[in-house]
């Protein structure tokens, strides 16, 4: 077995993983805490990455796609929770699946009509070229630098979410709105705030992967199946969760495709199902979370 | 033989005991009511009786058989139909298209892949809607659709639902909860026309509905039961008034 | 008297309205600048929608991965037919029907014990393992991403004679027979005491369940009926286009014919080829617009999403409301 083989394609789990478990994160807080299926996420993040490459190539600044791709995903999801989800909140699951579904194919839609269905080149930004030696091996850089930066981008959430009073108020007004509502916090602001921010979330995967994926409007398709392979194992609603989740899918996906590249994605989706069947509640989820 | 034998039935979530150790036993062809104040177990007791939730302990018989662990499925088969304290029912179809559903269980078994049968060809279909419109008096409204009805016919039909299982046992949660006085009597009294086919239990709030109408009272609190007897043993029990009927007479 | 939509005329009726559409259809899309093979296209899709309509319309089950029987059919027959292993058509139909079918009875065993999100998120995962299956370990049958191409037109040996259904028309004319039939066994199946029951577990499962059914193992057979559609439906598409090609599977066609199935009504058992019409002939009629052939897709997403906000019952569902009161006010 070739270490240097191994080695790499573990290192690709990881950068794989993160970009999932960025993913995921948007989409288990808003699942998590709202209760709400999001099947328009991977449709924002496809308007993210588009975000950030139309700004990219104006200024050559990644910094500035990035903020970019940041902006365009959370008013895109203050946008769609104003206008549709918020009627949503409480009708049943198969509505609030088919109004997103529909909503995934108007955004990408809106997409390829504007910008056409043309694979666009998103170059790797220039600090990010290159290679690092990592154990013996010549890794690329910039996949590296994905996993630092979607390290900090976790911390700084989970920092928000659970240290901050804000946090605190979405995660009371998620338990009992009602009394979050007597003491005259807004309760409908935070749960625009909260989708907007798992959009956001999915914006910024976008950006980050399109160096790695080819920008087109169908990118978020496999990215959206995906990160539900990833809360589905993680666990619904479990911040860990879609971490550990996302890595494990990272790397069935990296490791299957080193070496039985035939099976590589339909393992991930017989991880899945057998999780479903056999522990539905995930890795760290709790049972009984609508 | 007794119908009904729960022993020791408890119920655990967690650290919580919502049942603890009750033990009912109901003879047939009577009307046996379940009281007690708010949280005392009563629903979750009904619950278990009727195979929505499985019991942590205890022992659940039906005419002989260990139903403990019947899902609702089952014990519906059986003969054992529960009507909800928040009506239950098919809101977009008509009031006998509603009780057709209990009615082909009944007719049918529960399960059947009859896929290319008419529906006039169910033996004994109509016959037994019919007789359970005329039993709950909806047999006006029958085209009619069943969230178009008023409160009170909701709830009549409810008791409809159970009814066209063919039970043995009737269980009914509080039938006259959010009644008026005069369809509380209407109730009162369809349920004492039913007395002669099935056997009941009953969980009721109302003294006067149970007083009425029940041959057997046990009283329940905090998850225990506290005194079982006549309506007249119990109306003296001391434990009783203190817990729960407090100054009424 | 509360009529559905599909009681609204007699049942005798309504095949035989049924009948003259089918044959009329070919000639009513030529008026509009459409065509034979464009007909054919539309009922493919409805087939495949009678069996969305049954477990989604009827049974309240949202399934993302209807693909895979659909997929399934198509290949399994047209496999067995463009190999010479059987030629003979309906046989090979059959055969791929049934293999549909198995894949349902199975993914349907692991899948229906979830509700809601999870059933949805189950069938999703299945559907793409299914694709995944078809595009990479088994593509020496399937032909990976390529298709299977050379898939035969539909011929019916008789003994002593062949019906030779090879033309556009015929085919057209063999699709629709087959649809005829499958919508009369659906209409059948709807009315028959199996069919109450999936509606009541569409408006109470819980309470269609305490009632004495068994509503898992009913969820099962609908599902396995569905599957078996699809797969007919799949095998249709191969004989249809010479070809059967790999995104018959897949989440774009799975959530495609719900989209379908939704637009023209869902519980209606028409509304689907009522909205396979509508989203094959926009697509077709707005190819010829350069400057909004691209949009197509996007105006039906918009009215799509339109449809499940305010007005869940699709174009049939909106007819007949119409049909109704026009009714009450002349009674």
């Amino acid at each position: 077995m070739d270490f240097h083989l191994v080695a790499a394609q573990l290192l690709n789990g990881v950068a794989l993983g993160a970009i999932l478990a960025l993913v995921a994160l948007g989409l288990t807080i808003v699942f998590g805490l709202l209760g709400f299926v999001n099947f328009a996420h991977g449709a924002i993040f496809t308007a993210g990455a588009y975000g950030g490459w139309v700004i990219y190539t104006k200024t050559n600044s990644f910094v500035l796609g990035v903020v970019a791709a940041l902006a365009t995903a959370f008013v895109l999801g203050i946008v769609i929770e104003r206008l549709l989800i918020r009627s949503y909140y409480n009708r049943p699951p198969e509505d609030q699946i088919l109004v997103t579904f529909g909503l995934a194919i108007v955004i990408v839609e809106l997409i390829r009509a504007i910008f056409t269905g043309q694979t666009q080149t998103f170059n790797t930004p220039s600090w990010g070229n290159g290679v690092v030696n990592v154990a013996g091996i010549f890794y690329p850089q910039y996949r590296l630098e994905v996993i630092g930066v979607v390290a900090v981008t976790l911390l700084a959430i989970y920092l928000l979410i659970y240290k901050t009073r804000i946090g605190l108020i979405v995660r009371a007004g998620i338990d009992d709105p009602l009394v979050v509502n007597l003491l005259g916090i807004n309760v409908k602001r935070t749960f625009m705030f909260v989708f907007a921010m798992g959009a956001a979330l999915a914006g910024l995967a976008g950006v980050f992967d399109s160096p790695l994926l080819a920008v087109n409007p169908d990118m978020g398709t496999d990215v959206l199946v995906q990160s539900f392979v990833v809360i589905v194992i993680g666990g619904v609603g479990s911040f860990g969760g879609a971490i550990v989740g996302g890595l494990i899918a990272g790397e069935i996906i990296s490791l299957a495709t080193a070496f039985i590249p035939d099976y590589s994605q339909a393992l991930l989706y017989v991880a899945m199902a057998l999780v479903l069947i056999l522990r539905p509640q995930g890795l760290f989820g709790v049972v009984g979370r609508s | 033989m007794a119908i009904l034998e729960a022993r020791a039935i408890t119920k655990r979530y967690g650290g919580l005991v919502a049942v603890d150790g009750v033990s009912l036993t109901v003879e047939p062809h009577t009307i046996t009511a379940l009281i007690g104040p708010n949280g005392a177990g009563k629903t979750t007791f009904f619950r278990m009786l009727a195979g929505e939730i499985p019991p942590t302990s205890g022992t659940i018989a039906f005419k002989g058989t260990n139903i403990t662990a019947f899902d609702v499925t089952r014990t519906a088969q059986l003969g054992i139909a529960k009507s909800y304290q928040i009506s239950q029912f098919f809101p977009k179809l008509t009031v006998r298209e509603n009780l057709t559903i209990p009615a082909l269980a009944a007719r049918r078994g529960k399960f059947r892949i009859d896929i290319f049968r008419r529906l006039e060809r169910v033996d004994g279909l109509d016959a037994l809607v019919d007789r359970t419109l005329a039993q709950v008096g909806l047999t006006e409204r029958a085209h009619d659709r069943a969230d178009d009805l008023s409160y009170g016919e909701k709830r009549r039909l409810e008791i409809g639902l159970a009814l066209a299982t063919e039970p043995e046992l009737l269980l009914l949660d509080e039938p006259a909860a959010g009644m008026s006085a005069n369809e509380t009597a209407d109730t009162v009294a369809l349920i004492k026309t039913l007395r002669d086919h099935v056997t009941i239990v009953i969980v009721e709030h109302d003294m006067d509905v149970i007083f009425g109408l029940a041959d057997r009272i046990l009283v329940l609190q905090d998850g225990k039961m506290i005194a079982e007897g006549t309506p007249a043993e119990i109306r003296a029990d001391q434990r009783v008034q203190d817990a729960y009927l407090g100054g009424i007479e | 008297m509360i009529k559905r939509p599909w009681q609204l005329a007699h049942p005798r009726t309504a095949f035989a309205l049924m009948a003259v559409f089918l044959i009329i259809f070919p000639t009513l899309m030529s008026l509009i600048g459409g065509d034979v093979t464009l007909a054919s296209r539309v009922l493919i899709l409805a087939m495949f929608g009678l069996g969305v309509d049954l477990i989604f319309g009827f049974t309240g089950l949202l399934s993302f991965g209807q693909a895979a029987f659909y997929g399934t059919g198509g290949f399994v027959a047209g496999y067995l037919m463009l190999q010479h292993i059987v030629p003979n058509t309906l046989l090979a139909l059959a055969i791929g029907t049934v293999a549909a079918a198995l894949c349902g009875v199975v993914i349907g065993a692991l899948s229906l014990r979830q509700i809601g999100v999870y059933f949805a998120m189950l069938t999703l995962a299945f559907g793409e393992l299914f694709f995944f299956l078809e595009n990479s370990p088994l593509r020496a049958f399937t032909g990976g991403e390529s298709g299977l191409p050379g898939v035969p037109r539909a011929t019916i040996p008789l003994g002593f004679t062949t019906i030779d259904c090879t033309s556009a028309t015929g085919t057209y004319a063999f699709i629709a027979v087959i649809y005829f039939l499958g919508y009369l066994l659906m209409r059948r199946v709807i009315a028959s005491p199996f069919g109450r029951i999936l509606r009541a577990i569409l408006e109470n499962p819980e309470r269609a369940a305490a009632s004495g059914h068994d509503t898992l193992r009913y969820k099962l057979v609908a599902f396995t009926i569905a599957a078996a559609y699809a797969g007919m439906a799949g095998g249709l598409l191969g004989i249809f286009q010479g070809y059967m090609p790999p995104d018959a599977f897949g989440i774009d066609q799975s959530g495609e014919i719900i989209v379908v199935t939704v637009i023209g009504g869902a519980g209606t058992l028409i509304g689907p080829l009522v909205g396979a019409f509508v989203w094959i002939y926009l697509q077709h009629a707005l190819q010829n617009f350069a400057l909004i052939s691209g949009v197509w897709k996007l105006i039906l997403g918009l009215i799509f999403v339109a449809l499940i906000t305010g007005f869940r019952r699709g174009i049939v569902g909106g007819a007949t409301a119409l049909l109704r009161a026009r009714r009450k006010r002349v009674a």
